[in-house]
Parts: structure tokens; sequence; C-alpha cells
């Protein structure tokens, strides 16, 4: 049951998506809840990484695309032309497929973002990268190593460490793009704990092919869909996930999780 | 384990809840019978019957934890295991009570001024049989209208049930009877219908299975809050 009074963090309305002059995007209408995890699922191509990228105007390096409809941050449009980039770049973080550290040392991967933001003094970043290291499950294992090189930890570290690297410049929400698609099991639940431990203090939008891991740590999942090849991707249903994994309204939906392709 | 073999373990398992549909029908049938006709070699036979009703049982319970582990089923599928496994139990249940009235059967005095209370047992299994069979259809048939209507059709027995009650309680002069018979024709009474019900609580799956409602309610729990809270 979605709550009246629950806090809408980001909302898409009627949203169209355009490639170049390929619709990729067609009536999209989501809200996301704030502090709850929200997943999309869906076929590859179906468009969950493009509905992710509109958020925070990612998709704008891409060249030229283009956004019909609202897409709204605490009910503010995201592009209104007052709206500042960089700014909502900071207020929405994201986790990539692949983690991407840059080759430097741990400290300096978390200092990056609260650098950039102007903040210098030795006291307050140690305070943030310790917060930020903590906060994503990371902490215990390199505190006693801040100045080695990111690029030595094994691949769930560093997924934990770019978590840290966008939690440190206090994002209020974060998208998380298959963050562990190149992860063992291991790294895999540390990385799920970790986000349930966030979603406190984040709003948390996570694409995964994954679809047990969608059912584990969403409460609300998004169904993506194209109907056919060449054809813009649709949400088909949107819901909580103890729903759609038990009773999903769609066929479509139905067909998709339980794993009749086709 | 692939996805086609796990399709292939679904329907193996629809079809084997259907045979120990009619594996339950017919003991519930033969020892009615059995009681009717006092025919203790029947009711031997549905006593000794009731081991395979058990073992199936037992597979099909085995069959959807091992699908549940190496599957991770959801939605429909989801809904059948867990409907399966509740039907299986219901059936199973059903078997032990006709194990029950067998036994009766096999010690039951043939007296007098039974007659009356025989009538009545007689239409009781008659329409517990009958309700029985419609909550197999409605599996079967997957029809959660169906299944919600057994309450219904259970009604008559339940009427019943108390007409026998009353009726040992206050017994007509010429209905006189032992202690022990009186006994036996409670219990056997009791014992049908508890078949009907059973057949009803297992219909309540089966609207489950079909419509994802849980005792007339929605399945959607708010994520923020547990049942019972
Ligand atoms: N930069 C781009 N330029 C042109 N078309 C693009 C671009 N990025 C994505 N597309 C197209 O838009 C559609 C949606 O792509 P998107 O990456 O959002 O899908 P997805 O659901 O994330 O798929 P996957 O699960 O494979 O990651 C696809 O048809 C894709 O080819
Ligand atoms: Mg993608």
């Amino acid at each position: 049951m979605v709550t009246a009074e629950a806090q809408k963090k980001v909302q898409l309305q009627e949203v169209n998506f355009y490639y170049g002059d390929f619709k990729a995007l067609e009536d999209i209408n989501l809200d996301i809840e704030a502090n709850k995890v929200t997943a999309l699922i869906g076929p590859s191509g179906c468009g969950k990484s493009t509905v992710l990228r509109l958020i925070n105007r990612m998709h704008e390096v891409a060249g030229r695309t283009r956004v019909e409809g609202r897409v709204l941050l605490d009910s503010e449009d995201v592009y209104s032309p007052g709206m500042d980039v960089v700014g909502l770049r900071s207020r929405v973080g994201e986790i990539f497929q692949k983690p991407n550290p840059f080759p430097k040392t741990i400290y300096d991967n978390v200092a990056y973002g609260p650098r950039l933001q102007g903040r210098s003094s030795r006291d307050e970043l140690d305070g943030i990268v310790e917060r930020a290291l903590r906060q994503a499950a990371l902490w215990k294992e390199v505190q006693n190593k801040l100045k080695t090189s990111a690029l030595e930890l094994s691949g769930g570290q560093q997924q934990r460490l770019c978590i840290a690297r966008t939690l440190a410049v206090e994002p209020e929400v974060i998208l998380m793009d298959e963050p562990c698609s190149a992860l063992d099991p291991v790294a895999t639940q540390q990385i799920e704990d970790t986000m349930d431990s966030l979603k406190k203090d984040y709003t948390i939008i996570i694409v995964t092919h994954n679809m047990q891991q969608a059912a584990r740590v969403s409460e609300y999942t998004g169904f993506m869909l194209i109907q056919e090849t060449g054809e813009p991707g649709r949400l088909v249903e949107y819901g909580l996930t103890s729903k759609i994994f038990t009773m999903p309204d769609r066929k479509e939906t139905e067909n998709y999780i339980t794993g009749r392709f086709g | 384990m692939t996805r086609q073999s796990f399709h292939e373990g679904l329907k193996q398992l629809n079809e084997e809840i259907l045979r120990m549909g009619s594996m339950v029908v017919e003991a519930v049938d033969l020892s009615t019978q059995s009681l009717f006709k006092g025919d203790r070699s029947l009711a031997n036979a549905v006593i000794a019957g009731d081991d395979d009703i058990n073992e199936l049982n037992l597979w099909i319970e085995g069959k959807c934890l091992s699908l549940q582990a190496q599957q991770q089923p959801v939605a429909r599928d989801l809904r059948l295991l867990h409907t399966c496994l509740l039907v299986s139990l219901h059936l199973e249940r059903i078997g032990d009570l006709a194990v029950n009235i067998s036994k009766i059967a096999k010690r039951l005095e043939r007296t007098s001024g039974a007659e009356p209370y025989m009538e009545l047992l007689r239409k009781m299994s008659a329409q517990a049989l009958e309700v029985l069979r419609q909550g197999i259809k409605s599996f079967a048939d997957r029809d959660a209208r169906l299944a919600n209507s057994l309450a219904e059709i259970d009604e008559p027995i339940d009427e019943m049930y108390k007409e026998i009650l009353g009726r040992l309680l206050h017994p007509k002069e010429e209905e006189a009877s032992s202690a022990e018979w009186a006994t036996h024709i409670a219990l056997a009474s009791r014992y049908i219908e508890r078949i009907a019900d059973q057949v009803v609580d297992m219909g309540e799956r089966i609207d489950f299975l079909v419509t994802g409602h849980l005792d007339g309610k929605y399945f959607d729990n708010d994520p923020d809050q547990r049942f019972g809270e």
C-alpha cells in the first residue's frame, strides 16, 4: 500500500525520450518513494539505464538527446532552465556496473568529490572519508591502508569504494546500474546489505538483471518492456515488490519474472 | 536444473495433486460404503491404501521443497508451489479421516432403530463427496468462483451433523441404544463433517492460487508493516 503521506523523491511524468530520432522511452510515469529501494527490471534494451540517466541528466554527455514530459526531484523540474546541473549530479549520485575507481589511493578516491566541492581541511576530509567508508561497509577492511592504491582492492571492495565515493558528497538519491553484475555472491551480499543500511538516509534506484536481487533488496519494482524491436520502452507495471513477485497484474510481467520469455 | 525441467516439474506436481485427489475421493467413497454395508474387507482396503496417500503427500512436499530451493519461483509458479503443498496436506488429512471412518465401520454394531441415523449419514457422505469432487475440480480448472462456493455446498453437512448430535442426545423411545454405538455414530458424523471442512479450507488455497487473495484480502503488505502488528 502506497501511503498518501509517503514522500515522492523523484517523479517522472509522461516522459518520452529520444536519442537523436530514436524514441527510446514512451510515456513513463514513475513515482519514486523517498528512503526506499526501487528496482527497475526488464529485458536488455528496454531503457532501464536511460531512465536512470534521465534523473541526473547524465545522458546529456552522450550527444543529441531530447526529453519530453517532466522529471521532478523534490517536486522541482530537473530540466528547468535554472537547474544547476553540477549541483543536480551531486544530489543524485550513481554507481555503475563495473567498479571504476580512479587510479589513486583509497583516501583520494573518497575525498575526490568533497575536494571538488572546495572542502580542503584535512580534519574535515578525514571525517568525511571515514564516514563514507563506514556507510559503504568498507571501513573495517581498509582503515589501515587508506594510502594504498584503490586498484589493489578486490572487485567487491572496489565497488563498495565507489559507493563510498558517491556517498562522500552526500547525495540524496543514489542510482545503481547493475552494481553487482561483476561481483561474486559474497561481495554481492555485502553490497545488498550496504543498500539496506543506506536507505534510511538515501533514496536508492537500482537497475538489475538479477530478479532475485530485485526481489531481495527493493520495496518497489518497476517492470519495463519494449513490445517490438525499434519501439520505445515502456513501464508495464510498477508497484510493491512483494506484490509483483507474488501476484503481478500484467501477463507480460508474470511471463518475464517466471522465465517464460518470448 | 534447467528452466525447461522446472516447468515440467510444475506440470508433474499438478498431475500428482490430481492423482492424489482421485485416490482420496475413492478412499472417502469406500470408507463410507464400508460403514453403511458393514463391509470389513472394504474398510481394511481403505486403511491399507492410506499408506500410498501418505507417501504421495511426502513426495509432493519434497518436490515443492526442491523446486523452491533450486528455482526460486515467483508469481504464479510460487503460488502454485505454495498451494500444492497445502492442498496436499489437506488431502492427506482427508485420507486420515477416511481411515477413521473405516475403523468405525469395522466396530459398529448393527442395531435396530439405526436406520434414521444411517439415512442422515448417507446423505452427509454423499454431500461430502460432492464437496470434495468440486474442490478438486476447482483446483484442476483453476476456478476461484467454484473454490469460494464450497462453503455453501458444505452448509447442509453442518446442519445434518447437528441434527445427528441432537438426536443422539435426545433419542426417541424405539432408538434406545448403547453408549458405544452412539459414540461411534457421533464420531462417524464428525469425521464426515471434518472432511468437508478440510475441502472448504482447501478452497481458500485455490482462491489464492488463482487470485492472489489471502483471506479475501489482496497480497500487498506494506513493506514497513508486518502481519500481526
Ligand atoms: N547513447 C546512445 N545513443 C543511441 N541510442 C542509445 C544510446 N544509449 C542507449 N541507446 C538505445 O536506447 C535503448 C535503451 O537503452 P538502455 O541502455 O537504456 O537499455 P537497458 O534497458 O539499460 O539495457 P541493458 O539491460 O542491456 O543495459 C536501446 O535501444 C539502446 O540501443
Ligand atoms: Mg542498462
